[in-house]
């Protein structure tokens, strides 16, 4: 079981990896971009399922930490300071402030409520976004350059961005491997399934959720700073609370409380829309009832569907 | 003359109209064992819901260990010494059943904000839940999900996650609720041993709902 699922990770890697050969070879540039794209969200749907699926709060806010993250890039763009140095630390930091800021008053609540407010909170920064004539207002703005890192990785080549994008996404998935498994993620984890006797034996657990909370938010700030950078464009609206309900669409549809899931979702999710979308604007006509089954008959997700994948996700 | 481990002055609860817990005094000594007896809803799982801090009291103080502990929030009444068990079992079922006692050791090991060591490999975690589990009897079951463990198995490990805590006072809430009469009274004294190998200094609080102590000897 342990290998085979070793070896579905590796070819996956593999898969995701070689794209930008393929690409080449394929004279076809574009699957460059789509997976790097793909990528990207990736990175956001698998910080996400830390707080989702691991610690079993449904936060439905995870587009404002993207947002904020964009922001963090394009605001200081927009005033002559390029260097990633500074944009991508900024994104980082701002995200998790902000989720700092929002889980420290949401978590106080639970279930429907807990899901609402992170809701209001983002719709309230979206607001925020579209409202800030100088930086754009609900037109967004033109990102002038993409970040700087002194001439040493240029994210003008597209296939340097790529693994850039592939690093961090494995990077983020090794870090993630070891915290679920150490003591914070076994709190998070426990948390999730008995509160209450969590308290009982000893943990004052509203600071270990508020921790994952921050660390959630950082990840989709990054996500975020790739995401201008991806599109060279910052719109508010990669705050809009539909932006939320995709992210979450892909955890659940790649498989909730399991670390490869949420990449397999966003895989599925973005190659989905991009097929569809060639036929049909209502493409989620078909994504719709895809859902459905999988959460009707894949309790793990597609992530659950994989050989050798049955074990307790590690 | 030293002052009790536990000190319950006036304690009232009400549920609405309902006087739940209507002006309760007692005292536990360090050592001393304490059986609250009482027919269904006489309130013993409400007044051991306020002394673990899980239940606001509208009334009275609780003074534990010497300091006034009333105001305390469940988990911080933990690491002063004061843990209990669950009447209705409450445990983790996806974990193994070794994994929910190392929790209660780790709750106890310091900040669990360590995101690097992955925590099945501390032994500092792992034997000390080991030895408790062989304690009640659960050695053999340590790599069994806690879910699938049978019912009088599950309350086992419910005494074990509270002895694994190291307490001062262990609140037993109907711990032989559920089991069969036949293996209540070995059961209990299994109970007491767990309770007196852990400190040399442990009080218990004991509630049966309807039958009297049956060992009476702890």
């Amino acid at each position: 079981m342990r290998s085979a699922r070793a070896l579905t990770l590796v070819a996956g890697f593999l898969v995701l990896g070689l794209v930008p050969v393929v690409a080449a070879l394929a004279n076809q540039p574009f699957y460059l971009d789509l997976f790097r794209r793909i990528m990207i969200f990736a990175i956001a749907a698998v910080s996400l399922d830390l707080i989702l699926g691991f610690g079993g709060m449904v936060s439905f806010g995870h587009a404002a930490y993207l947002g904020i993250g964009a922001y963090a890039v394009a605001i200081p763009a927009f005033y002559g300071i390029h260097s990633g140095l500074v944009q991508w630390p900024l994104a980082l930091a701002l995200s998790g402030l902000a989720a700092l800021a929002i889980g420290a008053v949401s978590l106080r609540t639970s279930g429907v409520s807990f899901i609402m407010i992170t809701l209001a909170f983002a719709q309230m920064l979206y607001y925020l976004g579209i409202s800030i004539n100088a930086w754009g207002a609900d037109d967004g703005m033109r990102l002038a350059r993409r970040s700087q890192f002194g001439g040493v990785v240029d994210l003008a080549n597209a296939y340097v961005f790529y693994y850039v994008v592939f690093g961090v996404l494995v990077a983020l998935l090794w870090l993630g491997h070891r915290l679920i498994h150490a003591r914070f993620g076994v709190v998070i984890r426990a948390a999730k399934s008995n509160e209450p006797r969590m308290r009982a034996i000893g943990f004052a657990t509203f600071r270990y959720k508020l921790a994952a909370f921050v660390i959630a938010g950082a990840g989709g700030g990054l996500a975020g700073a790739l995401l201008t950078n991806q599109t060279e464009y910052l719109t508010p609206s990669y705050m809009h609370w539909t932006r939320s309900g995709d992210i979450m669409v892909m955890v659940i549809l790649g498989g909730m409380g399991t670390l490869y899931g949420p990449v397999l979702g966003a895989v599925a999710f973005l190659l989905l829309e991009d097929i569809l979308s060639a036929w049909t604007v209502h493409w989620q006509v078909v994504l719709g009832p895809l859902l459905v089954l999988v959460v009707l008959y894949a309790r793990r997700g597609l992530y659950g569907l994989l050989p050798g994948a049955g074990a307790r996700d590690g | 003359m030293a002052e009790p481990l536990l000190a319950v002055r006036g304690l009232t609860k009400r549920f609405g109209g309902l006087v739940a817990t209507d002006r309760v005094d007692l005292e536990v000594a360090d050592g001393e064992t304490l059986a609250v007896i009482g027919p269904n809803g006489a309130g013993k799982t409400t007044l051991i819901g306020q002394l673990s801090g899980d239940l606001v009291p509208d009334a009275g103080t609780i003074r534990f260990a010497g300091e006034d502990v009333t105001a305390l929030p469940a988990p911080t009444r933990s690491q002063r010494g004061l843990a209990r068990s669950f009447q209705i079992t409450s445990i983790f079922p996806e974990f193994t059943a070794l994994d929910n006692v190392a929790l209660a050791v780790q709750a106890h090991a310091g900040h669990s904000f360590r995101f690097w060591t992955p925590a099945r490999a501390e032994r500092a975690l792992r034997e000390p839940a080991r030895a408790t589990l062989e304690q009640v009897g659960l050695g053999a079951r340590a790599a069994v999900a806690a879910g699938t463990l049978a019912h009088g198995e599950q309350r086992q490990l419910e005494i074990a996650m509270a002895l694994a805590t190291r307490p001062r006072l262990l609140l037993l809430d109907e711990p032989v609720a559920g089991r069969e009469p036949t293996s209540r009274s070995a059961w209990c004294s299994c109970c007491a041993r767990c309770a007196a190998a852990t400190r040399s200094s442990w009080s218990s609080t004991i509630w049966t709902s309807s039958s009297r102590w049956p060992t009476g000897s702890a």
